[in-house]
């Protein structure tokens, strides 16, 4: 196992992904660029969907960036998007309103620990 | 090799599948319920892994449309899906559905399940080598086709097809009852990738039928839709040319 030990991202899923093409990691470095490059424009729409009402998109984004994040073992990340994606009308949209901003502080230490892999 | 199609919208899945079958299999990727009809519409793929959330409706409905119109009756089926909802795995399984794969998965764990239902196409395939459809004979295995009389088979007339032929005759024969239109015949007999006019699927099925001679009747003409294979038709009075 290589890497920095982080535990917003589990490094068990990272090790999976690398021995995808036997142990060269390109598809990995592609998971984490495509991963890397998307999730901030997914969170825009997820705390743009929330704020306008608009839960059909917020539902739809918080359901890519879950399986995305878990594919990359950023479990907590996954599970704040699992919560949000569960909000499916107004009184549960407001419960959940915070939560964009734990998404995007959570990104950010994702993003860190994927840095070495990329 | 198997030829797979994978129906995901996600650009990160779409590779992450991809490679993960790249030894096992071609993988062909649809983005949206549009995409995988007009694939499935224009070639034959041993399997099918369905997404559950795509940008033009929902999976499950899908597969339930294609279940009705028989789109997949020869294909394996299996979900690969983030919803990790039991209601929803009992559903795609009481549907038709091989497997139902949550997401995030396994790599090596998904690669083995997709080449034991691969396997297990295979399998089933070998059982249909030898068609026997009204007075035909078709062996799959030695590219043969054969008229048979008598109670036990034991007379036996080839037939000389060539190559082409004998796939537009083993077709139709493994799907009879449907109705082709020359582009899936074009598909099915020629390939995908090549550019054929349909005239040409008309004189294939011209010299088959005259190959045939009094068993011509068994491939039927639909105006305006295409052919069909019906061996329940009875032979003319000629004898086989």
């Amino acid at each position: 196992m290589n890497g920095p030990a982080n535990p917003s991202v589990d490094l068990k899923a990272i090790d999976e992904l690398r021995n995808l093409d036997d142990g060269q990691g390109e598809v990995l470095r592609q998971l984490v660029r495509m991963f890397v490059e998307s999730a901030p424009g997914r969170i825009a729409l997820i705390e743009r969907g929330l704020a306008t009402g608009d839960l059909k998109t917020s539902n739809h984004e918080a359901h890519s960036l879950k399986s995305s994040s878990a594919n990359l073992g950023a479990h907590r990340m996954a599970s704040l998007c699992q919560k949000i994606e569960s909000a499916k009308t107004p009184e549960a949209a407001s419960q959940v309103a915070a939560l964009p901003m734990q998404l995007k502080a959570e990104f950010e230490l994702v993003r860190t620990a994927l840095a070495a892999f990329a | 090799m198997p030829k797979i199609l994978l129906v995901e919208d996600a650009t990160d899945f779409q590779l992450l599948v991809k490679e993960t079958l790249s030894k096992s299999a071609n993988v062909r990727i649809a983005s949206t319920i549009a995409e995988a009809r007009a694939a499935l519409a224009k070639e034959k793929f041993e399997l099918l892994i369905l997404d559950l959330s795509l940008p033009d409706g929902d999976g499950m409905e899908f597969f339930s449309q294609m279940q009705g119109e028989r789109l997949t009756e020869d294909t394996a089926v299996i979900f690969l899906t983030a919803k990790s909802e039991t209601a929803m795995q009992v559903t795609a399984f009481s549907l038709g559905a091989d497997d139902y794969v949550v997401k995030p998965f396994k790599p090596l764990e998904f690669r083995a399940r997709v080449e034991a239902k691969l396997k297990k196409q295979a399998q089933l395939r070998q059982h249909e080598t030898v068609l026997i459809r009204g007075d035909l004979r078709i062996e799959l295995g030695k590219q043969r086709a054969f008229i048979v009389a008598g109670q036990d088979q034991e007379e036996k007339q080839a037939l000389e097809l060539t190559g082409r032929e004998f796939k537009l005759l083993y077709h139709l024969a493994k799907n009879e009852g449907t109705v082709f239109s020359r582009d899936q015949l074009i598909s099915a007999v020629w390939g995908s990738d090549v550019h054929v006019l349909d005239r040409t699927v008309d004189t294939h099925v011209y010299t088959l039928r005259k190959k045939l001679g009094p068993y011509s009747r068994y491939i039927e003409s639909e105006v305006g839709m295409g052919y069909r294979l019906n061996s329940a038709k009875a032979p003319s009075g000629k004898r086989v040319a």
